[in-house]
């Protein structure tokens, strides 16, 4: 068995005169959950469809569980796409059973596993209703269920969280968690670095085609120096124009701050007493956003 | 691989059991025949009668035309009673009515035989002029526009006795007399389509017919000259409704054939004569057969002359509806926006192949329900109703030129639209948006409808030979020329060209669809179209992908 459950070396892609994926190399180690970070327009789903073999590389190549060809394991794989959808008239038993039938489950075994499925994940009373009866995030669940009917290796989930209310995205993650438990490689894309930062073991960070982090996201993180956490009340504006703040992320309850080289933190924390109601003054490790950010600024300044 | 595609085949075929679509078609034909059956029973019995009146200033012509209608009605009676008893068909009723007996006779005193087994339906076809001059004479004579003699010598030599003529004639003659209009339903009798009022009385008529046809209370009348046989006057038809011209008509040739008839007895003719110098002469068809043998025209002949013509129609509908229900159905899936998951399990080639056959067999469970109403249907009649049927089925199934080749035509013509109407509906996200794509082959599937009657004529001429070769329109024409029937160099070359063609529009298909599905947004020309055919497979995707 090969140690890598995916392997993609130089792969790039191209629409016509838009170049969407340049020059990718990355590795996906078994067993960890992977979040594929990036903007809209990153080049996420196209990655994606390429390793499904949807979509062919123009150039490079893409190893899946251990094999150059895509198709002879699709059967290995789960895939939920950005577009996804249920047959509306189909039962919900019996749409979970096609699925697992097309990949490659014998229709009994399908049959079992759909019921099995479905009543774990409280859904056992809808076996005989159709699809169009369910709510969105039932049918959520229906979808991602039948990304892992077959007991895939290697689940792909694109854009998981978008469109979800946050109950909904709660069971999602509670759901992407249960498949690293039960062994699965999950290689999940989004642009909601919250959501990413909660669940991911390691992050690959693409924007426009091109990779610009890989790795532990703990790692990651350690490597970028430590930032302030600031919680408050209050019209925080005036915190940008302290001295000695070179960076902030201000979400207008919870700022992130970064100081310049030498500049003490003691001393922001004295000009913010002042005026603000101080409910938290941690040091802490800079969130994903802030990664991403600096990444993305950073690939700005290299062009 | 093969067997994802069955599966895809399986689902889409239950699925589409299942929905309220499948069941109004499978309905919807008998139905409709059943329907429509219904109309014509209606409008066949519930047209009312025309009324007309008559001011006959002649004295005599009215009396003649009333023989010559009389004639008329009674030839139709007696020569439905003669097919039927040929036809071995049992008389309703304890006593035979007069023109069953009369006809009886008449089949008996002319040699021909009551059936014994199988009837041959086209010996019955076949126009016998003796029996028509019969059938003709005796209807004449029980008019009483020819001695019952002469009618009776028409038929000699006979072994039945002038006295046993009279007899039935005289009977015959007071059943018609009897006759109210609405007892002769199953027949078009005259009496019963054109029914004269007396002419009001008084000196001049004419005001008050022209007030009662202005009231609607007459559709018509006539006013016939005082000297026919002069020629200088002419009759009037007086209506409303010029349009309508079967009452004219009509009364126009039996008053015709009755001035005729008196201008030449006036210079010493017989009634007999005249007769016989109006009768027409008559072509019979004939078939040059292989060998340069004239043969007579048989019944697989006329089969093969027009059920060709029928299985073209039914082999259009039948294409054209299976694989709009394709289109409809692949658009429908886009829209439910699942045809991504399916392709992480299954590949584009067997998506699109398995719903071709999926909806193939969708699409022939209604054709066959069809067939099974349509023979069920025609069974119940022979059998409880008694009606034969004018064509024999069992023909039409074995002959190889019509229904095996008609499946194997709407096999290959429904391969080759399926590929271009699924490839269709892959790049297309609303019915409206494939409506534009669709428009040449509407334009194409007009080309075998138009040429369906001339092909049909002249099977192997030009127009039919050309068109035979045109790939989109071979299944068509080459059913349409079953007549013919082609020579087998050209079933061979233009099914090895139909062949080729469908093979490559599957193929085009497959490359279409496969970047069609994933589609979204406006769909693209027909230009983009070709250049997604002509590059190599996982070269070009759409160029407006969602998303990165």
């Amino acid at each position: 068995m090969s140690p890598l459950a995916l392997h993609l070396e130089g792969v790039t892609k191209r629409f016509g005169p838009t170049l969407a994926v340049d020059d990718l190399s990355l590795q996906v180690e078994r067993g960890a959950i992977y979040g594929f970070l990036g903007q809209n327009g990153a080049g996420k789903s196209t990655t994606i469809r390429m390793i499904m073999s949807i979509l062919y590389p123009d150039e490079g190549s893409i190893r899946v569980l251990g094999e150059d060809r895509a198709e002879a394991v699709k059967d290995r794989l789960g895939y939920l796409p950005e577009e996804r959808g249920l047959y509306k008239k189909m039962k919900v038993g019996t749409l979970l059973t096609y699925f697992g039938e097309l990949k490659g489950l014998p229709g009994a075994e399908a049959r079992r596993r759909a019921r099995d499925l479905l009543e774990r994940f409280g859904l056992g009373e809808w076996i005989e209703r159709r699809c169009e009866t369910l709510s969105k995030g039932m049918g959520q669940k229906v979808q991602i269920l039948g990304t892992v009917i077959h007991d895939p290796e290697l689940v792909i989930l694109d854009e998981p969280f978008s469109g979800l209310d946050p109950l909904n995205v709660e069971v999602m993650r509670e759901l992407i968690l249960e498949m690293k438990r039960d062994g699965r490689t999950v290689l999940f894309s989004t642009h909601q670095m919250e959501q990413a930062e909660k669940i991911c073991d390691n992050i690959i960070l693409i924007h426009k085609g091109r990779k610009l982090l890989d790795g532990p996201l703990s790692k990651i993180k350690a490597g970028a120096g430590h930032g302030i956490l600031l919680d408050y009340d209050g019209d925080g504006s005036f915190l940008r124009t302290l001295p000695g703040v070179a960076r902030i992320n201000d979400g207008g309850k919870q700022a992130e701050i970064f100081l310049t080289e030498g500049a003490d933190p003691q001393a922001l924390l004295e000009a913010a007493v002042g005026r603000l109601r101080i409910r938290r003054f941690d040091l802490a490790e800079p969130s994903l956003h802030e990664i991403f950010v600096r990444a993305v600024g950073g690939s700005h300044h290299g062009e | 691989m093969a067997n994802k595609a069955l599966l895809v085949a399986r689902r889409e075929y239950l699925e589409n059991l299942r929905t309220r679509t499948f069941w109004l078609s499978i309905v919807a034909v008998p139905v409709f025949i059943v329907i429509t059956g219904f109309i014509s029973f209606l409008a066949a019995t519930s047209t009312s009668a025309r009324t007309y009146a008559v001011v006959d200033r002649s004295g005599w012509l009215l009396g003649e035309i009333d023989r010559q209608a009389m004639a008329d009605d009674l030839e139709l009676a007696l020569t439905s009673a003669f097919s039927d008893w040929r036809l071995g068909r049992k008389v309703t009723g304890d006593a035979p009515t007069p023109p069953a007996a009369l006809a009886q006779e008449l089949a008996g005193a002319l040699g021909v035989e009551a059936p014994k087994g199988k009837i041959d339906l086209t010996a019955l076809t076949r126009r016998d002029e003796r029996h028509e001059r019969a059938l003709r004479s005796f209807a004449e004579a029980t008019a009483g526009l020819i001695p019952v003699e002469e009618a009776a010598a028409v038929v000699a030599p006979s072994s039945v006795p002038g006295a046993r003529w009279q007899e039935h004639t005289a009977a015959l003659r007071d059943w018609y007399q009897q006759l109210e209009p609405k007892g002769v339903e199953a027949l078009a009798f005259a009496k019963k389509r054109f029914l004269r009022v007396p002419t009001p009385e008084g000196a001049d008529p004419l005001p008050e017919l022209n007030r009662r046809v202005d009231s609607g209370e007459l559709f018509a009348y006539f006013v016939l000259p005082a000297d026919p046989l002069e020629g200088r006057e002419s009759a009037t038809y007086a209506s409303k409704n010029l349009t309508d011209d079967d009452l004219k008509r009509w009364l126009a040739r039996l008053a015709d054939d009755a001035v005729r008839t008196k201008r030449l007895n006036a210079k010493g003719i017989e009634s007999g004569v005249v007769a016989w110098a109006n009768t027409p002469l008559h072509f019979a068809g004939q078939k040059i057969g292989a060998g340069g043998a004239a043969e007579e025209v048989r019944s697989e002949d006329l089969i093969r002359q027009w059920a060709p013509v029928v299985l073209v129609y039914l082999l259009v509908i039948a294409i054209f509806s299976i694989s709009q229900m394709l289109l409809t159905n692949t658009i429908e899936e886009k829209a439910s926006r699942v045809m991504e998951v399916l392709l992480s399990s299954v590949s584009a080639v067997e998506l699109m192949a398995g719903k071709i056959l999926g909806i193939a067999a969708t699409g022939l469970t209604v054709v066959g329900t069809w067939v099974v109403f349509l023979i069920g249907g025609v069974a119940v009649l022979t059998q409880v109703v008694g009606a034969t049927l004018p064509i024999d089925l069992g023909q039409v199934v074995s002959d190889p030129y019509l229904l095996p080749s008609f499946v194997g035509y709407f096999v290959l013509g429904y391969l080759f639209y399926a590929a271009l109407l699924v490839a269709i509906g892959s790049v297309c996200n609303t019915l409206k948006e494939a409506q534009n794509l669709m428009l040449p082959i509407t334009l194409a599937i007009m080309v075998p409808m138009a040429t369906m009657i001339p092909v049909s004529r002249d099977p192997n001429g030009t127009l039919a030979k050309v068109l035979s070769y045109i790939p989109p329109f071979t299944p068509f024409v080459m059913m349409n020329r079953a007549a013919g029937p082609p020579t087998w160099v050209e079933y061979l070359v233009t099914t090895a060209l139909l062949l080729a063609a469908v093979a490559a529009t599957l193929w085009a298909a497959a490359k279409v669809f496969r970047i069609g599905v994933l589609m979204t947004g406006k769909p693209p020309s027909v230009i983009e179209i070709l250049r997604w055919v002509k590059a190599p497979v996982g070269r070009v995707e759409a160029v407006r992908e969602v998303e990165g």
